[in-house]
């Protein structure tokens, strides 16, 4: 099964203001992006899962036009708190770059 | 038709005097510069200090002022200083005064404040002007009385009434960064939706190139109908597809930004490549006003001062167990300070005075307890922290911690062990204050430039 960072030109993750982190996925091509779309391995849920936060605090959007998946989410606790472990949001990308998708065969462009 | 030109993203990042020779060439009718950002943190904006070295911002505005000066444009930069607050205004204030000094020009400098004091701050709170932001802590009286500093983040509004008196150079305070650049066109009738979403791009300078090789710079040509970017850099070039990944960058949302007078919405935005296949051209970019007029509220307040040791583990018959020694070290930690000071709480009882924190470097450092992995490797890098009421008492706190874990038994292993590879000496180092984020609010306001007071000074 391929991991998503084999499918995507960028997966990042920085601070949208002090309190949210903001999660890009940008894939590589149309067919990547479709085919994970359809996989159901990214949503509001799985996110959730895999940052343990509650799902409805999770922000789900799928921006097509440039084939990238956004979600935006709480921090454990404010940028430079004490107990931060990451001023600028910007290495909480581990979970998403691992994450194995699983392909179903049909042909890209038809969700 | 207005044009605009963002030298670069930052004040102090930089950018190419080809570049920048180009931009003055085009003849814009306003220079802009975001000079700052919330995301190095707290630290700044509590201890008054800028994020950015001194002789870096000095170096840039060295090479734009007196070029803008002689072209007759004025520049604009916000958030100066990096985090917007008196002294941050000031000291880029300063700065400036020794470049008009040192090139022999005159500057007429509008200074517009952004600190908000605590009497206005508590009068908007008893009445239920503040509310909080996605994610924003509680708020209360003692969290405004507590607050070292707090900022508000101005719209557009000070920066139009800054232009009027005709100044160089207007050094504005903590600023919606789309503010800066879209306070001329908006002022000239050009449509909110279309001034905002380009000043929204190109506040970052370059930044939504394709591939952004240094920091450099771009234009904006904004028409009431649409908008073209132009990136300077030989070489570099904007797409479509580039302009729209860049607004999803640090931003919560993908298509709305909420802006002191409404909400900027690009969802229904076209973009399209220029035949010069370096410029891209944006249009239906919408605007919704909000019913109330709001600012953004920024505040810190100190949460302690901080020492820490850093070291490594290579004994990896520590590392199998290293999760259980970690937590039971914690616990003698703890202990050995209740039996040291009297006047300690630990972050087990009401109103802590310290807190003690291990990180653990090759474990889940970067992501705590959101981190999804167990341990695997030969190595781990650790740091034991303290956060203390004092300096002095945070770097005795982390003495106490060192001593217990150098010598602390290992399972498995019998006689005197040394567990900590220490590459410092001393190995304490003392970090100083540390604030944390106590406001992330919005404030409503009845008059946009009421808490911005601006001030020409003559240089």
């Amino acid at each position: 099964m391929p991991l998503l960072c084999d499918m995507t030109s960028l997966v990042r993750s920085k601070n949208a203001g002090p309190f949210l982190l903001t999660l890009d996925i940008i894939f590589r091509d149309a067919g990547s992006y479709e085919s994970v779309v359809r996989s159901g391995a990214l949503s509001a849920e799985s996110i959730a899962r895999m940052y343990s936060t509650p799902v409805e605090d999770v922000k789900f959007y799928l921006c097509p036009e440039i084939h990238a998946i956004k979600a935006t989410l709480p921090r454990v606790v404010g940028s430079g708190d004490p107990l931060d472990t990451d001023v600028y949001g910007a290495q909480q990308v581990g979970p998403l770059m691992n994450l194995e998708i699983l392909l179903d065969q049909v042909p890209a462009g038809r969700i | 038709m207005i044009r605009l030109f963002a030298p670069t993203g930052c004040v102090g990042f930089g950018f190419s005097d080809t570049s920048f020779e180009a931009g003055m060439k085009a003849r814009p009718e306003i220079i802009g510069i975001d000079a700052g950002s919330s995301d190095p943190g707290p630290a700044y904006l509590g201890s008054g200090e800028c994020f950015v070295a001194r002789d870096a911002v000095a170096r840039d505005l060295d090479r734009i002022l007196p070029v803008a000066k002689k072209a007759n444009v004025p520049v604009l930069i916000g958030t100066a200083g990096g985090a917007g607050g008196n002294p941050h205004v000031d000291w880029a204030l300063d700065i400036v005064r020794d470049i008009a000094r040192n090139r022999g020009i005159k500057l007429r400098v509008a200074v517009i404040r952004s600190e908000i004091n605590r009497e206005t701050l508590l009068s908007s709170f008893r009445k239920g002007g503040i509310s909080p932001l996605s994610g924003a802590p509680v708020l209360n009286e003692e969290v405004i009385e507590r607050s070292t500093r707090v900022v508000g983040m101005m719209g557009l509004e000070p920066f139009q009434a800054a232009l009027q008196t005709g100044a160089d150079l207007i050094l504005a305070g903590r600023a919606c960064d789309a503010s800066i650049f879209a306070a001329a066109p908006v002022a000239k009738g050009i449509p909110r939706g279309i001034a905002l979403h380009a000043a929204k791009i190109i506040q970052c300078g370059n930044g939504a190139v394709e591939r952004r090789i240094i920091p450099d710079g771009m234009l904006g040509d904004l028409s009431n109908e649409d908008f073209v970017l132009t990136p300077l850099l030989a070489e570099t070039r904007c797409t479509p597809e580039s302009v729209i990944s860049h607004s999803l960058y640090e931003n919560p949302d993908a298509y709305l930004t909420p802006e002191p007078a409404g909400v900027l919405d690009a969802s229904k935005a076209w973009y399209r490549q220029e035949p010069d296949g370096v410029s891209v051209r944006v249009g239906g970019s919408a605007f919704h006003t909000s019913p109330h007029y709001t600012v953004r509220l920024e505040g810190v307040e100190l949460a302690g001062h901080r020492s820490l040791v850093f070291g490594a583990i290579r004994d990896v018959v520590l590392l199998r167990q290293l999760q259980p020694f970690c937590d039971a070290l914690k616990l003698k930690w703890k202990r050995r300070i209740s039996e040291t000071f009297t006047d300690e709480r630990t972050e087990d009882q009401a109103n802590p005075t310290h807190i003690l924190t291990i990180r653990l470097y090759g474990v889940n450092a970067a992501m705590g307890a959101r981190e999804p992995n167990t341990f695997s490797g030969h190595e781990v890098g650790i740091v034991l922290e303290a956060v203390a009421r004092t300096q002095e008492r945070a770097h005795t706190l982390v003495a106490i911690g060192q001593n217990l874990i150098f010598h602390a038994p290992v399972q498995g292993w019998s006689g005197q062990v040394s567990n900590i590879a220490f590459p410092y000496s001393p190995s304490i180092l003392d970090a100083g204050a540390v604030y944390r984020f106590s406001m992330n609010h919005v404030m409503r306001l009845d008059d946009p430039r009421a808490p911005f007071p601006i001030e020409v000074v003559q240089l």
